[in-house]
């Protein structure tokens, strides 16, 4: 049966029984199935969800990435083909190249952002709670609404950014349009919305205890030497939390270059791949292959080779992070 | 150990990142429930059409989503709504959705619309994959005449010889100029040739001391149509049984030249600084702030200029052929938009009904001179509507041209658009001759249709 004791592991309650009589037991016995019962009752809108909408559709598109399917005619099974095609196709490779770059690239500096704008909300001035809320509001606003502001910002003639930098006498870039330009675009819209990581910073860095910075001035340490021996070691779980989070977005980095790739001066652009190709993001690639060539077998194979590519680097983190994070008391 | 230490050990970590990664990476295959549900929903179809026929006195919903938006949503609404009046058996709904692929997934999932439009260059795609009907059993069983559509328009509702879609418009673009900047440097008359058009470009371009783009000449904005530009000058990419690539001509090449000298001369980034500078039919637009002296466009522009009371003094003519080829003359690409039958339609019936009343020849006139575009059937052209649509008879006469075009419906179009995309690319940044972009593109292509 399936409500057996055993198999399952929802916590209960244990009850202190005071005579060992036959009875007694039986009655603790109906009890623990009752209270499995109602825990399974509880967890249930979860577990036909994660059935229904998680794990079926996990285990289906592990299916389809072995056969040639549209959604309109019958599927096919190919074997490997798929997997094949994604190591020939041009485009991508293209697309590891770029999803790499924010990888590599914006990755350390969202967090380094993230992380200056948490100390300097960290420091005790007057109107802290302002500056915390102005700062937290862009990564409120929806990706597609601040993409549109975004556009207007980088305008190369009438935008603001070139309109300061103009002043200054600099001939600014063609954000958009130029393919050396569009990553370096993103990741400063990117930058301008890291309020969730700073957020999560500023609640670590809250945390490290007064007591390490009153013996580091004791022992005559600088800023920057409290900075490296005790802020940095005391939040490095938090770090190494953001760093895996940040990862796993930017592997799978989709809705900002989706809008800036699709969304042309003369129109919407099926090819999806911005200027000279700059804009193809694996995901992007991913949605293309699914969404507009109905290639199910393309993009079920590449999502699992990015879900494995993804898991290996969380893998590679977790085992380096032995030699750079402290965790206290530990 | 402080409460977030607690908190963030490893053990918690893993567990967490790997669940977050499952759920994350693979939302984007979901397309398996939809499949699912798209057969059900084919089901259901068939038994809802088949009650149609029992049951007369109950209308049957016809779902009708259209790209369009705003006034020209407005046209497609009226158009629907005289569609209701003339029915006792069907009612349409129609609903504005401005974006392709949300259409085509909605047809995967089984929730599409039973008839909605798209362009001419997707239909291969959506006769091979599945997603329009065949209409060539109900154009025999009704006789429906279509002698009346222009025929290089009707090619572009057919892939492999049986029509998947009916042709709405033809549109051919035209080379619209700015009359106050040319008469400003001395010219009375609109370029004639290639070589006039890419003289007189130059001159008129204006530029700032800092090399910055004042005046437009070349006609790049919105964007360098290459595709436009090369077929109006008699040029074109593939052969019209789609199976051989035809970049290796003249016409090709000196569209390609006078993009690559114009972009040499004035600077790639400058270029590019007006093509993001405003949106294109936007009061921001160069060519109605009259800093655009050329512009390659259709006839949806005059429409703009005129409903929105642009103060603009222009004109009209066809693209300039290949200079020295007179013989090019009235070239041009037909690109027309077309309505299909979704293939897992709910009512089939009343999608082809819908689609019969759309297109006689008063509703379609009716529907086109709203949208200010040419009607793709003859004896709608000649319509009186079109006395009041802004610049039709240049439009109507230009899509009559001898020499017009239009591209194969072949399933590799959408790779070879990539391709002349990409290399097209390569050459506005000054990073390939036109010769070698030729060369590559007549490979490349050559390579696709094998």
């Amino acid at each position: 049966m399936l409500w057996e004791r055993d198999s399952l592991s929802i916590p209960f309650p244990s009850f202190p029984t005071y005579s060992s009589g036959v009875t007694e037991e039986n009655r603790g016995l109906k009890m623990r199935k009752k209270n499995n019962m109602t825990g399974l009752l509880f967890a249930g809108p979860f577990l036909i969800g994660f059935l229904l909408f998680t794990l079926y559709p996990t285990g289906a598109s592990l299916f389809y990435s072995f056969t040639n399917f549209n959604l309109f005619k019958p599927l096919k099974w190919i074997g490997l083909e798929n997997y094949k095609w994604i190591i020939e196709e041009k485009e991508v490779l293209i697309s590891i190249r770029n999803t790499m770059y924010m990888v590599i690239i914006a990755t350390p500096v969202s967090l380094a952002v993230g992380l200056f704008m948490a100390m300097l909300l960290n420091t005790k001035v007057r109107g802290q709670s302002i500056f915390r809320t102005l700062f937290y509001i862009p990564s409120i606003v929806p990706v597609i609404a601040s993409s549109l502001v975004w556009m207007w910002v980088l305008n190369p003639q009438s935008g603001m950014i070139n309109s300061i930098l103009k002043i200054f006498g600099v001939n600014g870039p063609n954000w958009l349009l130029d393919a050396a330009w569009t990553k370096p675009s993103l990741i400063l819209m990117l930058g301008w919305g890291s309020g969730g990581i700073m957020i999560i910073f500023l609640a670590a860095l809250q945390e490290v205890p007064r007591s390490l910075y009153e013996a580091a001035d004791i022992d005559g340490s600088g800023e920057l030497g409290k900075f490296y021996h005790v802020t940095l070691p005391s939040i490095s779980p938090i770090i190494l939390f953001q760093l895996i989070m940040s990862l796993i977005t930017y592997f799978q980095f989709f809705a900002q270059a989706f809008m800036l790739s699709s969304l042309t001066a003369s129109g919407p652009d099926q090819s999806m791949s911005g200027p000279e190709n700059s804009l193809l993001f694996y995901a992007i690639l991913l949605y293309r292959e699914a969404f507009v060539d109905f290639s199910m077998g393309h993009a079920s194979a590449m999502a699992w080779v990015l879900f494995l590519i993804t898991g290996i680097v969380t893998w590679l983190v977790f085992k380096t992070s032995k030699k750079w994070v402290t965790y206290g008391g530990e | 150990m402080t409460m977030s230490n607690r908190y963030l050990n490893k053990s918690w970590m893993l567990p967490t990142a790997a669940v977050l990664m499952i759920t994350l990476v693979l939302s984007g295959c979901g397309g398996g429930n939809n499949a699912s549900s798209g057969n059900n929903a084919d089901a259901n179809a068939e038994g809802s059409s088949g009650n149609t026929a029992n049951v007369k006195a109950e209308k049957t919903k016809v779902s009708v989503w259209y790209l369009w938006g705003g006034a020209e949503g407005e046209q497609v609404e009226s158009l629907i709504k005289r569609f209701n009046e003339s029915q006792d058996l069907y009612t349409a709904e129609g609903l504005s959705v401005p974006d392709e692929q949300k259409i085509k997934v909605a047809i995967a999932g089984g929730d599409g619309p039973d008839i909605t439009d798209s362009f001419a260059s997707n239909i291969a795609q959506y006769a091979e994959e599945g997603i329009a009907l065949d209409l060539d059993s109900m154009i025999d069983r009704d006789a429906y005449d279509l002698s009346d559509f222009i025929p290089a328009t009707l090619e572009q509702g057919k892939y492999q010889d049986k029509f998947y879609a009916l042709p709405l418009n033809t549109t051919v673009r035209g080379l619209y100029y700015n009359k106050k900047l040319l008469s400003e440097a001395g010219y009375t008359e609109p370029p004639t040739t290639s070589q006039e058009l890419y003289d007189m470009a130059a001159k008129l371009t204006k530029t700032k001391t800092d090399g910055t783009i004042e005046v437009l000449g070349y006609p790049v904005y919105p964007n360098f149509d290459f595709e436009v530009l090369t077929h109006g000058f008699g040029g074109q990419f593939l052969s019209a049984d789609g199976k051989t690539a035809m970049f290796d001509s003249d016409a090709n090449l000196a569209a390609l030249t006078s993009v690559y000298n114009y972009t040499k001369q004035f600077g790639v980034d400058n270029i590019k600084k007006v093509q993001a500078s405003g949106k294109w039919l936007d009061p921001n637009d160069p060519f109605m702030t009259g800093k655009q002296a050329f512009r390659v466009d259709g006839s949806w522009l005059s429409t703009f200029i005129k409903t929105n009371n642009i103060d603009l003094d222009y004109g009209l003519v066809p693209i300039p052929y290949l200079d020295g080829h007179p013989e090019m003359a009235e070239s041009g690409e037909n690109q027309s938009s077309i309505f299909y039958i979704a293939n897992n339609a709910k009512n089939k019936e009343g999608a082809w009904e819908f689609m019969k009343f759309m297109y006689s020849s008063e509703e379609l006139a009716t529907f086109m001179a709203g949208m200010g575009n040419i009607p793709a059937r003859q004896s709608s052209m000649e319509n009186a509507l079109f006395d009041n649509v802004p610049d039709a008879a240049a439009f109507i006469a230009m899509s009559k041209g001898k020499n017009l075009k239009s591209l194969p419906n072949i399933t590799p179009l959408n790779d070879i658009s990539k391709a002349v995309k990409e290399e097209f690319e390569a050459l506005f940044n000054l990073k390939q001759t036109p010769e070698e972009t030729i060369q590559k593109l007549q490979s490349r292509t050559e390579e696709l249709l094998k």
